[in-house]
């Protein structure tokens, strides 16, 4: 995709020129390995949504100034796969929340991570899926035992809520040196970080790094 | 030859001496073995006779009372899962109700043994502190039944999960074959789970059941399944008569897709 772009004989506006599709792969990637949901790129998903469209227009252009099918298709194509990549990404984030849907509506800085039209999602999700619960099973049981999220009156914590595990391992790759970073609390493992190398770490180790941008998730 | 010959017996001589030694040793061994299983043994009968006093000072408490009957405590919601879990990844076996509600009925057994139990403790007047054997015995049931309610929870949950995968993987509407399996309950799940997505799509002015996979090519080669006419895409327009073959571009293609009116063609 990039290739064609770089020869400039097309024109600058492509979507593989400017670096929000890469930076919007870079998202899904680092979505799709980790096993919690991370902060919507809300600023980065609309302009990918900006650019689409103008991809779109510029391809109906060139079509209309006579341009070979070929080029004109070239471009629906560009368009195509980010508008994928696009849809792939929220989709993405769509069937984490609904995996794990009590567990991100009652902790706050995890639900603050959502997209507005995502909150909505997963409150209207739980609404549905409590109703659904009550109406087969919760009903049902004795008055002690009806609540969704805990196992009986006498539970301290919410202990029926199911949570990502994140201690499940990923491959990652740095984007800058780190330097010598501890893997757990006890400081008994520490690993050295250098810029643009390939690891498999715990995800929770290395969850502050991958929100902090200095690693990728591949 | 005779230097053959001593080989031969030397070599007959060290066998015999060899399997002698064998002999003495397997001798040796099971002699130990004996040892230690008499030994064993004694340990064992010393356990049970320690074990059967234990018994025979709680007898008519809680080991009689519950200890046989607790293995089969939550058998059932365990058996409800294993029907579950021996479907394949996104099937779904159907509902079973009549499982479901005699794990429901034993649920209730557990409130009313745990409460029976409960006040029989609180009429013997005792410490609030003190563990007898009423409190244990009603723990148990405390147990199971949360168990049983775990198991439940976990079915319906699970099932629930598969369901909802069915907007994204099926459409809208179920086949027959998948909408008999679901309960009543259920069934209304998937329609309020598939309103929740759609509102979602709206608010974001973005399709996402579609373009599911990849895009290889921005024109794709379609069948169309069912008469659809002529329609005009475009500047130009193509009549799409049943059975035939096209190659559209792929926006195009997709509404009569998901309406079940097109599929893509694979060679």
């Amino acid at each position: 995709m990039e290739s064609w772009e770089e020869e400039g004989s097309v024109s600058g506006s492509g979507l593989g020129a400017g670096t929000d599709v890469e930076l919007v792969r870079q998202a899904w990637r680092n979505e799709k390995a980790a096993p919690e949901i991370l902060p919507f790129e809300e600023a980065l998903v609309r302009r990918l949504r900006e650019q689409i469209q103008l991809q779109e227009e510029r391809a109906e252009e060139l079509k209309s100034e006579g341009m070979e099918d070929v080029v004109v298709s070239l471009h629906h194509m560009d368009s195509d796969r980010a508008l994928f990549l696009l849809k792939s990404y929220l989709r993405l984030r769509l069937h984490k929340i609904e995996k794990h849907l009590f567990f991100y509506s009652s902790h706050t800085h995890l639900f603050a991570r959502l997209s507005p039209e995502e909150q909505l999602f997963c409150n209207s999700c739980v609404d549905i899926m409590t109703q659904h619960l009550k109406q087969s099973v919760l009903n049902k049981l004795p008055q002690h035992y009806q609540s969704v999220t805990r196992q009986s009156t006498s539970s301290e914590d919410d202990d029926m809520v199911d949570s990502p595990q994140l201690d499940t391992f990923v491959f990652c790759k740095t984007k800058t040196d780190v330097g010598a970073f501890q893997l757990d609390d006890t400081g008994e493992e520490i690993v050295d970080l250098v810029v643009d190398d390939l690891y498999v770490l715990r995800y929770k180790s290395i969850r502050g790094l991958v929100e902090s941008g200095q690693i990728n998730l591949i | 030859m005779n230097t053959t010959f001593k080989n031969y017996q030397f070599t007959m001589l060290d066998k015999i001496y060899r399997s002698e030694e064998e002999k003495e040793r397997a001798l040796r061994l099971n002699k130990d073995r004996k040892m230690a299983q008499s030994q064993g043994v004694t340990v064992l009968t010393d356990a049970i006779k320690a074990c059967s006093e234990e018994i025979d000072k709680y007898k008519g408490k809680l080991v009689v009372k519950e200890g046989a009957r607790a293995e089969m405590y939550a058998r059932r919601a365990a058996q409800l899962l294993q029907e579950l879990s021996t479907c394949e990844e996104g099937q779904l076996p159907p509902y079973n109700s009549d499982k479901f509600d005699q794990v429901i009925r034993e649920c209730e057994e557990h409130s009313k043994q745990f409460q029976s139990l409960i006040r029989e403790k609180n009429s013997k007047n005792l410490d609030i502190e003190a563990k007898n054997e009423d409190h244990y015995g009603s723990f148990i049931h405390h147990l199971s039944l949360i168990r049983n309610k775990r198991c439940l929870m976990a079915y319906v949950y699970k099932r629930a999960e598969v369901i909802q995968s069915y907007r994204w993987k099926v459409g809208r509407v179920l086949p027959e074959e998948i909408h008999d399996k679901l309960n009543f309950s259920e069934q209304e799940y998937f329609k309020n789970h598939c309103a929740v997505i759609d509102s979602y799509t709206k608010d974001l002015d973005l399709d996402l059941t579609v373009d599911v996979i990849p895009p290889k090519d921005p024109y794709i080669r379609v069948r169309v399944l069912s008469e659809i006419g002529e329609v005009s895409l475009g500047d130009h327009s193509v009549s799409l008569c049943k059975d035939s073959l096209h190659s559209l571009r792929r926006t195009d293609a997709e509404p009569f897709i998901s309406q079940g009116l097109m599929e893509e063609f694979m060679e």
